[in-house]
């Protein structure tokens, strides 16, 4: 099992990572959450029956750890009170800093959609198919399909109220 | 279903400029937590043990028919929260799959398992305070227990009634918090009663 739990960390660790930094702006936290969820994929190992492909099965115990994170964390504290991490511009190369204004840019507006669209444009991001999508989230194709359709327009208007 | 849109958010979301993460120990972590969750259901399994062995062992060396009700009292009421936790937990420990809706699924029906815990924990306390208060009472009245430990008695029946009042009251508010959250993120996914797993 542990030879399984390190090719499959190995091979989901930078998506997991995403996932985690689509739910916590600060550093630590992501990196709290990022523990739950290989703690989560740890237990839940043993009892991979192969129903489903290990994508699936990978992204299905990351989401749900996320979810009752943030139920959690909405209990503890309002996400209106914290402070997004600034990229430091005098750091690397200018592009780098581009790059990392966009992508925080794009966390931050979909830090800010509500867990269901949050889910379903962070899994379409990561490039899975729709059919894949509805077999994580346990809903239809075409849930899946109206979702994205609404996270987008959603997405599209907090970046572009940003930018204005 | 891929657009430029799309393609430029995909590439923003890939592009990876986070320094890679210290991996934990998970095995060792993994291990605490089981050890953890060994000692709380050995604990409670202790007190239990505890509470049947000292409250029968009581009943033996007294041989009173109050000793012996005591510890009737006793067995009865451990036996009755043993079965209603039995019952109670039955159905909580793994979802029907392991999706999103089968996930929202368990964390509502564990909520409800909590919920009714703290239902049968006031009514369980209530029968408790029944028994103990008219006894102790009736012990004073009859001169069988002397007033200061009769006042210790009530002293600490009246704390230990508290402490597991604002207990109930917390878990029950929590929960009904949870609750709340789970019926919003339905509402928000447009949840129409049928799950996939």
């Amino acid at each position: 099992m542990a030879g399984d739990y390190e090719r499959i960390i190995a091979a989901y660790l930078p998506a997991l990572k995403r996932l985690a930094a689509s739910y916590e702006i600060q550093t630590h936290a992501r990196e709290d959450l990022l523990q739950e969820i290989l703690l989560a994929l740890w237990k839940a190992l043993p009892g991979f029956r192969a129903d489903c492909s290990e994508r699936t099965f990978v992204f299905r115990v990351a989401h749900n750890r996320c979810l009752s994170h943030a139920w959690r964390r909405a209990r503890r504290s309002g996400l209106e009170n914290e402070l997004p991490e600034v990229a430091d511009p005098g750091r690397g190369p200018e592009q780098q800093v581009i790059d990392q204004r966009r992508r925080e840019a794009l966390l931050d507006a979909i830090r800010r959609l509500a867990l269901p669209y949050r889910q379903v444009i962070s899994l379409v991001l990561e490039d899975l198919p729709v059919a894949e999508i509805a077999a994580v989230l346990g809903i239809s194709e075409n849930n899946v399909a109206v979702r994205l359709n609404r996270a987008r327009k959603m997405l599209r208007a907090i970046l572009e109220k940003g930018l204005s | 279903m891929m657009d430029e849109e799309l393609a430029n958010w995909r590439s923003a979301w890939l592009a990876e400029v986070d320094p890679p993460a210290l991996l934990p120990d998970i095995r060792r972590m993994a291990e605490r937590e089981k050890r953890r969750m060994v000692l709380r259901l050995g604990g409670q399994l202790l007190w239990s043990l505890a509470l049947l062995g000292v409250s029968a062992w009581w009943a033996w060396r007294w041989r009173s028919l109050e000793s012996v009700l005591w510890a009737a009292v006793i067995w009865i009421l451990t036996f009755a929260a043993a079965r209603f936790a039995i019952r109670n937990t039955a159905g909580t420990w793994r979802s029907a799959g392991q999706s999103t809706a089968a996930f929202v699924d368990l964390t509502r029906r564990r909520c409800h398992a909590s919920l009714r815990a703290v239902r049968f924990g006031r009514r369980l306390l209530a029968v408790n305070l029944a028994i103990v208060v008219p006894w102790l009472s009736w012990d004073f009245a009859r001169c069988n227990l002397p007033g200061r430990n009769y006042a210790i008695g009530m002293v600490l029946t009246a704390v230990l009634t508290a402490g597991y009042l604002i207990a109930f009251a917390w878990l029950q508010r929590k929960k009904l918090a949870e609750l709340e959250r789970l019926n919003r993120f339905d509402e928000e996914r447009g949840y129409s009663g049928g799950m996939r797993y």
